[in-house]
């Protein structure tokens, strides 16, 4: 059990970690998926991590509008039922940017087993 | 009506604006409050952007009610308004999209796009915004051209049978209502980028280039009267010149309305 410090030191460190891993995921999703509605996104994490990896709307709508802003993503509008909805998909350029996380990613992995093995 | 009764009663009339916008926030109509296609298709979104739009319009609306009992000019007064209007529908416009986008990643929808609608619905408004900037700078042109011909108080206002009836100074005449004026249709023409923006409903135009054709030929029409105004002004044409252009503004608006109601969703326009 941690102390009020120790769980506010979590938080900001959990929080860090997964702003950048949200992106990832979000890229890696669409990458396999193809085109997704926004909900979607949200609904595959949740399965896939089995409900501990689930952004809040809020934090998925400002992943989703910073992968756009860097145009590694792309968003368009198709009528469903009356109702506009928004799908996203991957663009060439957020392909080849997920290529290179992956590298990065790659690394971690073995960094942290290199560290488990140490231990 | 003199200055200080017009402005009260544009004070007066915002305020029951603002008033019927805040009772009917929580009930979706077609009629009043803030109805863009965000609001309308969403009852979260339609609630927030009503009760923002209804509290910050009776806000304006007291304090545009003060300044029309201090006795402020007619143009400062004008000025003040178009600033808490336009600042009202950017806030309003940019909170009913991000409520509308929020509610969208906790609302259920088909994982992938239909097979039958996956064609991207935004169109390209370039093509109209830049017809729409040449009127602009046409206008502009002539305004350089003719800069010395003009008096330096000019004609804004003219009767039905072409005669002048009210006067302003030479740059906020032939420069600043102008503008402003032509800025109109231009801001109307932006929200087309997004379908989000308009609602489907029948009263609601069904094509985003109808919708694009309508406000270019809106922004031709403030151009053309414009333009002969100040023609007028530099004493190239007569009043009549004023009163057929506006005629010929009006009947080719009446059509783009037409097509606006009428086009099919696919149609080419």
């Amino acid at each position: 059990m941690l102390d009020g410090g120790g769980e506010k030191a979590l938080r900001k460190l959990r929080k860090d970690l997964r702003s950048g891993l949200y992106s990832y995921l979000v890229l890696s999703l669409l990458s396999e998926e193809g085109e997704l509605h926004g909900y979607a996104i949200r609904k595959r994490l949740g399965e896939l991590s089995g409900g501990k990896l689930v952004p809040s709307e809020g934090a998925l709508y400002d992943i989703l509008k910073s992968l756009k802003k860097y145009k590694l993503v792309e968003d368009f509008w198709v009528e469903v039922n009356g109702r506009p909805r928004k799908y996203y998909r991957l663009t060439d350029l957020g392909r080849e940017v997920l290529l290179a996380l992956r590298d990065e990613i790659r690394t971690i992995e073995r960094t942290l087993m290199r560290l488990e093995e140490l231990e | 009506m003199n200055e200080k009764a017009f402005e009260v009663f544009v004070s007066l009339t915002l305020l029951l604006a603002g008033l019927l916008t805040l009772a009917f926030r929580k009930r979706r109509n077609p009629f009043i409050g803030f109805r863009v296609g965000y609001t309308y298709h969403s009852k979260r979104v339609w609630e927030r952007v009503n009760t923002f739009a209804g509290v910050f319009s009776i806000v304006y609306s007291l304090l545009l009610l003060v300044l029309a009992l201090y006795g402020v000019s007619m143009n400062a007064f004008i000025l003040v308004m178009m600033a808490f209007v336009g600042a009202e529908l950017f806030v309003g416009l940019w909170m009913a999209r991000r409520e509308y986008e929020l509610e969208e990643l906790s609302e259920e929808a088909p994982e992938k796009p239909p097979a039958i609608e996956t064609e991207k619905q935004s169109i390209s408004i370039k093509p109209y915004i830049l017809i729409q900037l040449g009127f602009l700078a046409f206008y502009l042109l002539l305004v350089a051209l003719l800069w010395d011909r003009l008096p330096e108080s000019v004609a804004t206002h003219f009767t039905a049978s072409g005669e002048p009836d009210s006067y302003s100074s030479r740059f906020w005449g032939v420069i600043g209502v102008p503008v402003l004026a032509w800025l109109l249709p231009l801001v109307l023409t932006i929200p087309a980028r997004e379908p989000g923006f308009f609602a489907r409903a029948n009263f609601y135009p069904r094509s985003l280039r109808a919708w694009c054709l309508f406000t270019t030929v809106l922004s031709g029409g403030i151009v053309l009267v414009v333009t002969l105004a100040l023609l007028h002004n530099a004493g190239l044409v007569s009043g009549n010149a004023i009163t057929y252009g506006a005629y010929l503004f009006l009947g080719v608006l009446i059509f783009a309305v037409y097509r606006l109601l009428t086009v099919g969703k696919d149609e080419r326009v």
